[in-house]
């Protein structure tokens, strides 16, 4: 049973720990991905995500602890099975598109007849047939982004790590990325998502694990986490006297945008409650309750308060 | 190692299509080109056709010997200039007089020059003065003096009532000739001083080849693993292959990129050497040495580069290190001339034993005379072979750790410690 489950991960650390020097980046770090899921590893800048990546693509070798791919141990061999594309871009910029391509799908193992197939395939997805025969510094940071996210992907991994997969990229190739990401996991394939930004993350990943300073700061299910760290939150916009909301029953804070107003209700206490209270108080224009969202989560626990 | 081939195989074609790297082949060939024009049109225009120098013959006896010297230089086919002698004559003027008027011919270009004989130059007393406003033509001076000398001994010799056949016979000189020794009897390389010259000239221009394209190369792996570096292509890189083999790739493509490179080089000099007809004194058993000696002096040098380039997050900061690394490479260089002359002294033989230097050192002394035997040679082949092992061995090391690293260069001690761990 615990080798079926072993076998079932697409990623697993056990007490994983790097220092440099005197600073422990990653400190007895553990944690499983499942194979076909959508994994948000997120944490604030400097918390050991990139360290944690490397680390599982034997870039670095941890000091301490166990770390297996595809429910092995990590090999060469193995290594060509994931599909990396690290949050700083790189890009041999005299190369053209179609060589680029090439030589990292090469390099990874995949053979010219399958990425004769794959290249096209991919430049036509991201609208970018003619520019295979282009050097890669003639094209704009956007192209650059997709051809980036391309090379990790020509060789059709098993395991997909992204760091930072959106940054710089304007809504429509955003979009184009994302949609990219949710067939390749309706292939089956694993994608590990690194990032700071949460709203993508709250949209894309089915379990989300967040570290800070090193450590493992929550994990789980999102919609777990949402639930079990989400607040109860009413946003109220009004005419009127707004002052009385602070001394309602159930209010614990009150935050003023200007426009309106976010009410944060204490635990188990019934936003209803404030709307009645307040009805015969102001005239209400809007009333919505939501749960908090993941950004609020992750600048509660990172400890950094107020706002980004 | 296929990873290594297709790392090797990106490094050699796109370097080799860079504008740089087809410059730098051209260059060899063209500078070869340039140099035989600008000798050509410079040896044919500099000199004149014809050139005149008056003689104030003092003595009145020395003229008519001068002349027949001057006829016999001028019947040859490739005498450049031809002279044409005139002779100068006081006709009642003082010396200085005469003196002052051939400077003032002289000085308008009038002619090229004049030699002044002194009267009683036959008695052993007085002397001779050339006087020009062109020195720059040294034939002149040269060819006077030569034949001042030997006018004025068969003058002496003549007022001795000497028969003239012993005089010819006293004056005839020693035919003397120079011939470099090949190792073995029978495998002499011919007579003359340019049989000596010739090869130990080649031999040189090959150690300037191995140096130039060393450093070169050297340098482009310092380049391209700081370009690397810089534009953060490593990290997709390394998710493929392991840093070892990347380093070995690298050196690898960059190491054909410098063998053709050279090829070229060698290619064109050769060429043009038997153009000129010089193809009989290239020593063509040092082409193997070079070759050898290219391979591990060149690894030698671009794994050190590697390993401090990846050290580096700049070109700049590489800079700071590049000198005191440039100056290592370079102390055979500066060291040549006392190489060259003694071959088989006792720096020479230290310093063929110490691998940064092994290729240059070598090369110098196989190219000198006495040469160092094949033993010593393969021995120190050996030598070099090991200790770019180790280099490669330790610039590994430092390269699988400081090409992650940013921020700080790294400090020597630091350095050390990546050495170490495992």
């Amino acid at each position: 049973m615990a080798e079926a489950s072993t076998n079932r991960d697409a990623l697993r650390l056990e007490g994983v720990t790097k220092r440099f020097g005197a600073k422990v980046a990653v400190d007895g770090l553990s944690f499983r991905v499942p194979r076909g899921s959508v994994f948000g590893f997120i944490g604030p800048n400097g918390a050991g995500k990139t360290t944690t990546i490397r680390m599982a693509l034997d870039i670095l070798r941890p000091d301490e602890g166990q770390i297996a791919i595809l429910g092995q141990p990590l090999s060469a061999r193995l290594k060509d099975r994931i599909g990396y594309m690290p949050e700083e871009r790189g890009l041999y910029k005299k190369m053209r598109v179609g060589d680029t391509l090439r030589y990292f799908g090469a390099l990874k193992g995949a053979s010219p007849r399958a990425l004769a197939g794959c290249i096209p395939r991919w430049l036509e997805r991201f609208d970018m047939r003619d520019w295979e025969g282009r050097r890669i510094e003639e094209l704009s940071k956007g192209m650059q982004q997709k051809v980036q996210f391309v090379a990790c992907v020509v060789h059709e991994p098993d395991l997909l790590i992204l760091d930072e997969a959106f940054a710089g990229l304007d809504p429509i190739n955003t979009a184009a990325v994302k949609d990219a990401l949710l067939d390749l996991k309706r292939e089956g394939r694993t994608i590990v998502f690194s990032t700071h930004v949460m709203e993508m993350a709250e949209k894309l990943c089915d379990e989300i694990l967040m570290i800070d300073r090193g450590r493992k700061a929550l994990e789980g299910p999102l919609e777990a986490i949402l639930a079990q760290h989400g607040e109860n939150i009413a946003v109220l916009e009004y005419e009127g006297d707004g002052s009385v909301i602070r001394a309602i029953p159930g209010v614990e804070s009150v935050n003023d945008y200007g426009n309106y107003v976010e009410v944060k209700m204490a635990d188990g206490a019934d936003p209803q409650a404030l709307l009645r209270a307040l009805i015969d108080q102001a005239r209400i224009r809007r009333f919505e309750t939501r749960r908090s969202s993941l950004t609020e989560i992750f600048l509660r626990l990172a400890g950094r308060g107020g706002d980004e | 190692m296929n990873k290594v081939w297709l790392v090797t195989r990106r490094e050699y074609l796109e370097n080799v299509k860079s504008k740089l790297f087809l410059f730098s082949l051209a260059l060899m060939p063209m500078a070869i080109g340039l140099m035989i024009v600008v000798s050509t049109l410079f040896i044919k225009r500099s000199a004149p056709r014809e050139a005149t120098v008056a003689i104030l013959d003092g003595s009145g006896q020395l003229f008519a010997a001068l002349e027949e010297q001057a006829a016999r230089h001028n019947a040859r086919p490739e005498a450049r200039p031809r002279w044409r002698l005139e002779e100068a004559k006081l006709e009642g003027r003082t010396w200085d007089e005469a003196e002052s008027d051939l400077a003032r011919r002289a000085r308008s270009r009038e002619i090229l020059g004049y030699l002044a004989i002194q009267p009683d130059v036959l008695d052993g007393k007085g002397g001779a003065l050339y006087a020009s406003s062109n020195l720059a033509l040294q034939e002149a001076p040269e060819s006077l003096g030569r034949w001042l000398n030997a006018a004025v001994m068969e003058a002496r010799l003549r007022r001795q009532n000497l028969d003239p056949h012993l005089a010819e016979a006293i004056r005839r000189p020693v035919a003397f000739e120079i011939e470099a020794l090949g190792r073995k009897s029978g495998e002499g390389k011919g007579k003359g001083v340019e049989a000596v010259v010739a090869p130990l000239f080649a031999s040189m221009a090959m150690v300037m080849l191995l140096f130039m394209g060393a450093i070169l190369v050297g340098q482009a792996c310092l380049n391209s693993v700081i370009d690397e570096k810089s534009s953060r292509i490593v990290e997709v890189v390394l998710a493929s292959v392991s840093p070892h083999q990347f380093m070995v790739g690298k050196i690898l493509g960059m190491g054909l990129m410098g063998l053709t490179l050279l090829a070229t080089w060698v290619a064109s000099a050769y060429g043009a050497a038997a153009w000129k007809g010089y193809a009989k004194y290239v020593p063509l058993e040092m082409l193997g040495y070079l070759l050898v000696f290219f391979v591990l002096g060149f690894l030698l040098c671009a794994a050190t580069f590697c390993a401090v380039g990846s050290m580096c997050n700049s070109l700049k900061e590489a800079q700071n290190l590049m000198g005191p690394l440039s100056l290592l490479f370079a102390v055979p260089l500066v060291l040549l001339t006392p190489i060259a002359r003694d071959p088989s002294g006792l720096l020479a033989r230290i310093m063929s034993f110490v691998p940064f230097w092994t290729p240059f050192v070598m090369m110098s002394r196989l190219a000198g005379s006495p040469r160092p035997s094949h033993w010593e040679a393969l021995l120190s082949i050996a030598v070099l072979a090991a200790g770019t092992a180790a280099v490669f061995w330790v610039a590994g090391r430092i390269f699988r750790v400081g090409i992650l690293m940013y921020g700080q260069p790294a400090r020597l001690r630091e350095v050390f410690r990546w050495i170490r761990q495992i």
